[in-house]
């Protein structure tokens, strides 16, 4: 696949356009990058299609290949594969915490120890997420990244 | 959890936190039961021997997929059974089970041991939580910070 990038002057004009013969996954996936790359999202819930803002994620959660995002009150379905939406996030203080769960830091209020090495997330919202023992070292690092970069 | 993850996060500290709990253990069945019993250098092996076979029954709690608290809770208790049949059949062997007193002792022990190794990693794992905790609101009291000052 070819690329081109044209620099311009207007940012309300900056968009990324794909030229395809056929829409493909690989074409669904780098809309689905570019697309959380921005703040506002595009989720099904209840069938139909509604937008949200990727701040009020609380964490994003694969289940049998479907990726889920949770607000406060609502769940969406994504169609975006979880590595993605890491990787297009991760800028956005989202980190792995398991292997299915994508968790916003700014949303957590504070992890305890749990049975075997693993850890407990526990969000502002009262719901509790599992740290697995891989995971919170990548955590850590994150949180310690993110703050090093504030300062 | 990866095999390699575990090793290094839970059978390598499990193993010298149990080392040295045993040894403790030893010292004071010993001086209770057999105070004047006399050894040779080969006893100072016996506590490293007991670790390494409670590190290798350890495998049992291990699983690629993410366990529910029941299912972990269950593979510690097989653990301690393990380690409870596999420690006096070494015993047993070893002519150690010369008293109904000293054998009490020695099964009690195990799973006081046991408590103990799970009660240092968890508070290890506390002081990592607590670091953690501390520099999260560090990171989200610079991302406020940061967010007030665009807006």
């Amino acid at each position: 696949m070819k690329v081109k990038i044209r620099l311009i002057t207007d940012k309300d004009a900056e968009q990324v356009v794909i030229e395809c013969v056929e829409e493909n996954q690989d074409v669904r996936d780098i809309e689905a990058y570019v697309l959380c790359k921005g703040t506002l999202m595009a989720g099904i819930k209840e069938g139909q299609i509604g937008s949200f803002r990727l701040s009020d994620v609380f964490y994003f959660e694969a289940v049998d290949e479907r990726v889920f995002a949770y607000t406060e009150h609502q769940v969406f379905e994504m169609k975006v594969r979880l590595y993605l939406l890491e990787e297009a996030c991760r800028d956005k203080f989202f980190t792995r915490c398991s292997k299915s769960v994508l968790v916003n830091l700014m949303k957590l209020d504070s992890i305890s120890p749990a049975l075997n090495g693993r850890f407990t997330a526990h969000m502002k919202n009262g719901e509790k997420i599992i740290i697995s023992r891989q995971y919170a070292g990548t955590l850590k690092k994150a949180i310690l990244e993110g703050v090093s970069y504030g300062i | 959890m990866e095999f390699k993850a575990f090793f290094k996060t839970q059978i390598v500290p499990g193993f010298f936190i149990s080392v040295t709990c045993i040894s403790f253990a030893m010292g004071v069945i010993g001086t209770i039961y057999i105070p004047d019993a006399s050894f040779g250098y080969g006893i100072l092996f016996s506590p490293l021997i007991y670790g390494l076979l409670g590190a290798v029954l350890q495998l049992v709690t291990y699983s690629k997929k993410e366990l529910s608290v029941r299912q972990m809770l269950l593979r510690e208790v097989i653990h301690v059974f393990l380690l409870e049949a596999g420690i006096l059949a070494i015993l047993y062997a070893g002519n150690a089970l010369t008293s109904r007193k000293i054998t009490i002792a020695l099964i009690l022990s195990i799973p006081v041991i046991y408590s103990s190794v799970a009660f240092v990693m968890w508070m290890n794992d506390k002081r990592t939580s607590e670091t953690v905790n501390h520099m999260l609101k560090e990171l989200q009291k610079i991302n406020a910070g940061s967010d007030d000052h665009h807006h």
